[in-house]
């Protein structure tokens, strides 16, 4: 309900709107690329039809056709895939984000900011036309903007993870091949000597890891931990301290040979 | 001297430097409609949206509860910021753009909240809510809006 008076004014008295013309023009601008891009987020299917997904990922795009060329060429398979309608869609990707949209938001804010609006009565025609273009300009710009800021942190987060991932499977390596490998070793060592020399004497059991087992950087990353020992059977198991709760365990049988490897928490 | 008409004039006609009020006219400002609209949608669904892009979300993987607390609690806060920017009294304005929010969800957009609402009972509650939400957040804005002008006011002046 607006309660207004009934007296009349004339358009001069009338109060001007709370909101100047050109935050209305953005206003829209945003509102179309807003919905814009919650439909190519939640319906991909709409991709095709949307005009937001002219801009989105030409470049992508441009990769994948890259990459299918190349799959081709090195299958044999050139010529059989159509690749012109691709070629074209990139092209009209890259003049409609990249030319078209900020020229049209150019032209129409410069003529909208300019003298002809602040004449008594502009021409009605090239007004409704300035703002038309300034609203389809702006919304093909903010179609680029917007997703950009969602795209940046997933480029982040994937970098990330792929740089974790990295790290955790650098960090397995590396227990893999020096603290398994040398418990292994130092087990087998301890199984087939005499126990006249202080060994097993052909068997695991008595096996203790000594203290000058591993170096210092090993001991720093990893605890080992005898889980079954018998006379035939070692089975080991180093913890991470690094990843707590990621482990590795195998077992090592009579004749030295490692098997039944296990992989616990992040290193599975 | 303040005069008897002085009492009866509300804040905002004091501030617009009006006559006084002598009858009363129900319009509806068109404009505020429209505004409101890209207000919501600017200020509700794209928080909303690159909130679920941040997230990964595509379905109501999430419980529904935070789902209702951010979309009322949102609208109100848009419908607030209406009631209080606006100069008039426009508390239908507000509520008729959250209607045209809702069936912007509901048909346009059906997944961005999350929320499967497959049966028309669902749509029609959740448009009606967003009506009536709307609605009276425009209204305490309005409330908050004329505090702050009766702060503001002269000394002199009722």
């Amino acid at each position: 309900m607006n309660q207004t008076i009934n007296q009349t004014f004339s358009p001069a008295q009338k109060p001007p709107f709370e909101i100047s013309a050109w935050k209305i023009r953005w206003l829209v601008a945003f509102t179309f690329a807003t919905i814009g891009l919650a439909r190519e987020y939640y319906d991909p299917s709409s991709s095709r039809t949307t005009l937001y997904s002219f801009h989105t990922n030409p470049a992508f795009t441009a990769a994948g056709v890259t990459i299918a060329e190349g799959i081709d060429e090195f299958s044999g398979t050139i010529g059989e895939t159509p690749y012109a309608r691709g070629y074209y869609y990139i092209f009209l990707c890259l003049v409609v984000v990249w030319i078209v949209g900020p020229t049209i938001l150019l032209f129409s804010g410069r003529y909208l900011s300019s003298e002809n609006m602040a004449q008594a009565e502009p021409h009605w025609g090239r007004r409704v036309m300035a703002n038309i273009g300034f609203v389809i300009g702006g919304f093909l710009v903010l179609a680029i903007l917007i997703p950009s800021i969602p795209q940046s942190v997933q480029v982040y987060r994937v970098y990330q993870s792929i740089q974790k991932g990295q790290a955790i499977q650098s960090h397995k390596d590396d227990l893999l091949g020096s603290c398994v490998a040398m418990v292994n070793y130092d087990a087998y060592q301890y199984k087939i000597l005499p126990r006249e020399l202080g060994g097993g004497g052909n068997s695991y059991e008595g096996y203790r890891i000594s203290a000058g087992t591993f170096p210092d950087d090993i001991s720093r990353k990893a605890s080992v931990i005898i889980e079954e020992i018998s006379p035939n059977k070692i089975t080991v198991r180093v913890d991470s301290k690094l990843y707590p709760g990621a482990s590795i365990e195998n077992t090592l049988d009579s004749s030295g040979v490692a098997s039944g490897y296990a992989y616990t928490g992040i290193f599975q | 001297m303040v005069s008897d008409n002085t009492f009866r004039k509300s804040p905002k006609e004091l501030r617009m430097n009006k006559p006084p009020l002598t009858s009363r006219k129900l319009t509806i400002d068109w404009r505020w409609v429209g505004v409101g609209y890209c207000f919501f949608v600017v200020l509700h669904l794209l928080p909303t949206v690159l909130f679920n892009i941040f997230l990964g979300l595509k379905s109501s993987a999430l419980n529904v509860m935070p789902v209702l607390y951010w979309l009322y609690f949102g609208l109100f806060y848009v419908g607030f910021y209406i009631g209080y920017r606006s100069r008039d009294f426009t508390v239908i304005e507000s509520g008729l753009a959250g209607t045209v929010y809702g069936l912007t969800l509901v048909y346009v957009l059906p997944n961005v909240m999350l929320i499967p609402l497959r049966v028309w009972e669902g749509k029609v509650t959740l448009i009606v809510s967003l009506f009536v939400v709307a609605t009276i957040s425009a209204w305490v804005g309005e409330i908050v809006q004329m505090r702050r002008e009766r702060k503001m006011r002269p000394l002199g002046q009722a």
